[in-house]
């Protein structure tokens, strides 16, 4: 394989992505200087998306917006989002209506075995949460960075609940920022 | 100078005297946010790194002198641990020795008498008897579960600081200890700490 999955995830102290119906209000949103350069650079390292059809609708149309006012302040990353190659999973959907992005139609495990010995830079995916979850479940996410905010939030969407197997993960590094959140990076 | 003296007297008086600060929870945790597995709190997916670490434990355990204990997880903790008191050579002899050495206080509805030594028990309301400990003089306390209990004292508010061992694996599903929560809760984090076998400790204090 030449290219590795990443996973990147606001995730709560106790284990969630999002609030049961898909609540973000938990999460912290002043990130400070060092936490932005990180996943500027952990951007940079990745030139594929990975996206569940669920999410794409909202992902794309939110970073196109952003995009178009190059006063917002996430405007250099809205372009990247842009820019960069998107891949939707999907099985109902015959024909992608968005800019840069393929439709992956085929078993999971296949398409994303066919990705990674493609070439390129690592490929990364930011959700959606049963998305993700099928990927874990499969096995498929070689580096995991969890982004772990200060709050607990009682119930919420999981991205681990459809575990079988329990994977033990290797931590690499784990990092504390000062807005709060600890970076926890795991290797498959 | 009698000045000063003086002053310091009434420093160290005010100091003796003065009221607990905190209590403080200590758990094993998966990536996903759970504590134990299964109807028998099964943690056997917790990485066993005793000598990496022993010393925080012991140093966490030496700024308290009260442990609170739910009576479900009390029953099998306080004689496991007398029982490891009477074993110098056990590699958690330290710990026992503390443990059988603080005050124990006992969360129960059902028991009427405390049948362990430095035990007492609290049968009132939970908030109630948190408070009126806190309120008493002395060093911080501690929780280290079970998790029931833990879910009971999250959900209102009464735990001061978090020391979270995050285990470098996820369960899927298991017994959570955050999920009594009825608004979200959010924490200060004060610090994180990464340990050669893949623990990270992660340091809260409720804002």
């Amino acid at each position: 394989m030449n290219r590795k999955l990443k996973l990147q995830v606001q995730m709560s102290i106790d284990g969630f992505v999002a609030g049961p119906n898909g609540e973000m209000n938990w999460m912290t949103w002043n990130w400070d200087e060092e936490l932005k350069d990180y996943v500027s650079h952990l951007t940079q390292t990745v030139d594929t998306i990975l996206l569940g059809r669920k999410m794409t609708d909202g992902f794309i149309s939110h970073w196109t917006n952003v995009m178009a006012n190059p006063q917002n302040p996430d405007f250099e990353f809205a372009k990247i989002m842009v820019d960069y190659r998107k891949i939707v999973f999907t099985k109902t959907l015959d024909k992608s209506a968005w800019a840069n992005t393929e439709l992956a139609k085929d078993n999971l495990a296949d398409e994303i075995a066919r990705l990674k010995n493609g070439t390129g830079k690592d490929i990364i995916v930011y959700g959606g949460a049963a998305f993700v979850s099928n990927l874990i479940k499969n096995n498929l996410i070689d580096e995991y960075y969890l982004f772990v905010n200060p709050a607990a939030i009682g119930n919420g969407l999981s991205i681990f609940s459809k575990l079988e197997a329990k994977p033990s993960l290797k931590l690499m590094v784990a990092k504390r920022f000062d807005c709060g959140i600890t970076l926890l990076n795991y290797q498959r | 100078m009698n000045l000063v003296k003086g002053y310091l007297k009434m420093v160290n008086e005010t100091k003796s005297s003065s009221t607990r600060e905190k209590l403080k929870l200590q758990m094993q945790m998966s990536i996903d946010g759970f504590v134990s597995t299964g109807p028998n709190d099964d943690q056997s997916w917790v990485t066993l790194a005793l000598d990496e670490i022993y010393q925080d434990v012991l140093e966490l355990l030496d700024s308290i002198d009260t442990i609170i204990i739910g009576r479900k997880l009390a029953i099998d903790y306080i004689p496991f641990w007398q029982r490891t008191f009477t074993r110098p050579d056990d590699p958690m002899y330290g710990f026992a020795q503390r443990i059988v050495g603080v005050k124990k206080i006992v969360f129960t509805k059902t028991l009427d008498k405390s049948e362990w030594n430095n035990t007492e028990l609290a049968k009132g309301i939970l908030v109630e008897e948190i408070k009126k400990l806190k309120n008493q003089s002395g060093k911080d306390m501690i929780v280290y579960g079970g998790s029931s209990f833990v879910s009971e004292l999250i959900k209102e508010g009464l735990i001061d600081e978090f020391h979270l061992f995050v285990n470098p694996i996820a369960l899927g599903n298991g017994v959570p200890i955050f999920d009594k929560l009825n608004n979200h809760l959010q924490l200060k984090l004060k610090s994180s700490k990464i340990y050669n076998c893949g623990i990270n400790l992660c340091t809260y204090d409720l804002i």
